[in-house]
């Protein structure tokens, strides 16, 4: 299967998947901050549990669309932190789904102003 | 509010988090056990409701969360050809450990529940073991037959045999061939070496019998795509299927023991040394370790019960060797002789020469010449 026909047939995304990635989108994040930015981008609407947030970087490692690193600034507060990151995949992936995204608003609205006018 | 709290909850999150998968455990543990500890801190921080939250919102999320990673190991193992045990059984999960144990340790705990004196008035209080017990089994079965029957589940396996073998099979079998086994021995007075005859055909046939029935089971099973890997197991490590015949044993000890004159200790110290064969079984690496801690463990187990048998135990007064009946000593042996035959046949099955491997007959020439 080539990139491409593999971006498409994980489309759409689920609401976790998507937000988990948009998180990494800036850069690497660890666990916890990955989780609250997911709170924050959802505007509180997503609440990840611990279990519910690392089966879904599993998965996500599994499939190749985030990688794992070791914490940068590893200390002794910071013990056994690794930070998650984008790969190309994931990126690719994360891109393709908000093009799609923004296809499904741009419809609604041309169809919403037209009934409008 | 008090910081320990914090340790506390991260401690009890901690061993929630044995629950996972081994992989998923030492893959993730750390890294989760250091989120939660985090997010319980900055919780207890706001106040005690928003811990209380916290703890909540993990508690529910956790179940789905290790169901999924249960689900993922199984379709990896699954992928892999079925290799489902564990090269070593050292890195063998608490989770599973506790599975397998709890097939004796239940009753025995149930036992001791009984023996605690109840406030609750005879008649208003019924006795609950019995459906208690069978809605376990029912459970661990199908628990265990989601997950192709892993290691852990094939002493529940066993129990379910022996119940359906004994109840159906060994009764329909005794009710044919007994009748001739009468007339037969109702020729003569009933002396203490017929006696014993009878009962050697009797309790070998009845292990036999739950042989063959399992043997019978194991392949029948493998007919199905899904069971494939449990014939695969069972063919590589042939002790697996005396560790199902070990998990026969418990239903059989109590046939064969009907007397029933050993208390409720006894019965607890029977179930403890079976609870230690599945231990060391467990957790033993070599064919012939883990074979030996079957043995072992059920060979303690008919110790107990033969000490609980024993004639004046009841009363606390001692018979000597010389005072008991040799019928006893006799089918006491019996019994334990063949469950350690049981036990043992799958080993002898196993150094059955293997059917040589197929060769492609010579088929005709693909390219006729010319």
């Amino acid at each position: 299967m080539d990139t491409t026909n593999e971006i498409e047939s994980n489309l759409p995304l689920t609401e976790t998947t998507y937000f988990i990635l948009l998180s990494l989108a800036p850069g690497r994040r660890h666990g916890y901050a990955i989780m609250k930015d997911v709170r924050q981008l959802s505007h509180d609407r997503v609440v990840l549990s611990t279990g519910t947030l690392y089966s879904a970087l599993k998965r996500l490692l599994d499939q190749g669309w985030i990688r794992r690193a070791e914490d940068s600034a590893n200390n002794a507060n910071s013990r056994g932190r690794k930070d998650y990151g984008l790969t190309q995949l994931g990126q690719s992936i994360l891109e393709a789904e908000i093009q799609r995204l923004q296809g499904l608003v741009s419809v609604a609205r041309s169809r919403i102003l037209e009934n409008t006018a | 509010m008090d910081i320990r709290i914090v340790h506390w909850l991260t401690r009890l999150y901690d061993a929630l988090l044995r629950l996972y998968p081994r992989s998923f455990h030492s893959e993730f543990a750390e890294e989760m056990r250091e989120v939660f500890a985090q997010a319980a801190g900055e919780a207890c921080g706001k106040s005690a409701l928003a811990l209380g939250q916290l703890c909540l919102h993990e508690l529910i999320g956790l179940p789905a969360s290790i169901a999924r990673a249960h689900r993922q190991a199984r379709a990896i193992r699954q992928a892999s050809g079925g290799r489902l045990h564990h090269a070593n059984p050292l890195e063998r999960s608490w989770s599973e450990l506790l599975l397998a144990l709890a097939v004796f340790l239940l009753p025995a705990v149930m036992i001791l529940v009984n023996r605690v004196p109840s406030q609750v008035p005879a008649p208003a209080m019924p006795r609950l073991e019995s459906p208690v017990i069978f809605l376990f089994l029912v459970v661990m079965i199908a628990i265990g037959r989601l997950g192709g029957f892993p290691l852990w589940s094939l002493p529940y396996v066993g129990i379910v045999l022996v119940i359906a073998g004994y109840l159906y099979l060994f009764q329909w079998v005794a009710a044919l061939i007994t009748p001739s086994l009468i007339s037969n021995f109702s020729a003569v007075p009933m002396d203490r070496s017929a006696y014993l005859l009878l009962e050697a055909v009797s309790t070998g046939m009845l292990w036999l019998m739950l042989f063959c029935l399992t043997l019978l089971v194991v392949a029948l099973l493998a007919v199905f795509n899904r069971f494939q890997p449990l014939l695969k197991r069972v063919r590589h490590d042939w002790t697996q299927l005396s560790f199902i015949l070990y998990g026969e044993s418990v239903f059989a000890l109590l046939l064969l023991f009907e007397n029933h004159r050993f208390d409720a200790s006894y019965t607890i110290a029977t179930l403890f040394f079976l609870v230690a064969g599945i231990w060391f079984y467990l957790r033993c690496a070599a064919r012939w370790q883990r074979l030996l801690a079957l043995l072992g463990g059920l060979t303690l187990a008919v110790g107990i019960v033969a000490l609980g048998n024993w004639p004046g135990t009841a009363a606390g007064q001692w018979t000597s060797w010389s005072q008991l009946r040799p019928s006893e000593i006799g089918r006491l042996l019996l019994s334990w002789i063949w469950m350690m035959v049981a036990l043992l046949l799958p080993g002898l099955l196993s150094r059955l020469p293997s059917a040589p491997p197929r060769t492609r007959s010579p088929g005709p020439p693909l390219h006729p010449s010319g």
